[in-house]
């Protein structure tokens, strides 16, 4: 079989004048841990799309909601991606904040966000264009805490996940924006 | 009968012709005409948006269904389930795709909710994909009179929204 280089430009760096790209993300993301997807399907020629996940039936509870509704700061504010010419990988971050305190909330949410190593977050862009719209963080190999800070002032903890992985966007899609917002719907389904 | 295999030879050749260019990265003019005319050709609508990069690409996809599609009504497919077209992902490690596709993926695929995917499902299996949910088999056992009072009151609630 001939060689072929991992990948070369096919398509125009131009923005799409009928379409213009809408900003920011959505109020609610999901979080949960790899282990617990059941199964998983990506598509055979491009697997930075996630055409379907399955969670098991039992536990019924394996997905976690983040609702950030407030406006200041905007929803998931200081969520990048950037390319780190070093380690070869996209560092990806996600930000968002938590209102919670007292210690079961600390046991619950806050200390197992450092703990763990395999949190995949789904976050919605204002964006309905279909493929892009979900986008999927910590697919490949798994978002952490790496920085939690709590502030009076602010009255929340702004919690920080990062992980790097080999490709820039993940999505989750099937079909079209429809249909893939039933999928993200029913996950929601899954939440404590 | 010579008409109908030169008809399944003609359409072979123009599925083959088609994958090709799906695979193709930079489309001709000449791909670009025959596409536009074999939509012409099977009735099927084509708008070149202007920006769009991929709108022969998803044509592409939209004959294939329609010839997939003609191929099933023709019985010329005896394959329990077809897959879409576009449909080709990797599930537990596997390639899958109508080439690939086995009858127990593909009721696999059916439990997970994957009934879109599918041009053509099992007979038996379509009659349980239509009632997959508890409270829609309840709607299916309701008696004719009791779905008429739902459409009812639903009328009458969007009334009083509307009054609001």
């Amino acid at each position: 079989m001939a060689f072929t280089p991992c990948s070369s430009l096919a398509g125009n760096i131009a923005s799409d004048c009928t379409k213009p790209r809408i900003k920011g993300y959505e109020s609610i993301g999901l979080i949960f841990r790899k282990k617990d997807v059941q199964s998983f399907i990506v598509d055979a020629t491009n697997s930075r799309i996630i055409k379907n996940l399955t969670f098991p039936a039992t536990p019924a509870k394996s997905v976690g909601i983040i609702y950030n509704p407030r406006q200041s700061p905007a929803h998931f504010n200081g969520t990048k991606t950037e390319f780190q010419l070093e380690s070869n990988q996209f560092k990806k971050t996600v930000q968002f904040y938590y209102e919670g305190i007292g210690g079961t909330n600390s046991y619950n949410v806050v200390e197992p966000l450092k703990n763990i190593n395999d949190y995949v977050i789904i976050l919605e862009r204002k964006d309905k264009r279909g493929d892009g719209t979900y986008q999927v963080f910590g697919w490949e190999s798994g978002l952490t805490a790496t920085a939690q800070v709590y502030d009076e002032e602010t009255g929340y903890w702004l919690i920080t996940m990062e992980c790097e992985e080999p490709h820039s966007e993940l999505t989750l899609f099937d079909t079209n924006y429809t249909t893939t917002k039933a999928k993200f719907e029913a996950f929601k389904a899954l939440s404590y | 009968m010579l008409t109908l295999n030169l008809t399944t030879l003609k359409n072979l050749t123009m599925e083959t012709k088609l994958k090709e260019l799906f695979n193709k990265r930079n489309l001709t003019i000449e791909d670009k005409q025959f596409i536009k005319d074999l939509s012409t050709q099977l009735n099927v609508k084509f708008v070149e948006r202007e920006f769009c990069s991929d709108c022969y690409k998803d044509q592409i996809m939209v004959l294939l269904k329609v010839l997939t599609q003609q191929k099933i009504d023709n019985g010329e497919i005896t394959a329990d389930y077809v897959l879409r077209p576009d449909i080709d992902v990797i599930y537990n490690g596997l390639r899958i795709n109508n080439a690939t596709l086995t009858n127990e993926i593909a009721e696999e695929f059916l439990r997970m909710g994957l009934r879109h995917w599918f041009m053509k499902v099992k007979e038996s299996q379509n009659a349980v994909e239509q009632t997959p949910t508890k409270s829609k088999k309840t709607k299916v056992v309701a008696p004719e009179t009791s779905t008429e009072s739902e459409t009812e009151n639903k009328t009458e609630s969007e009334t009083a929204d509307n009054s609001n």
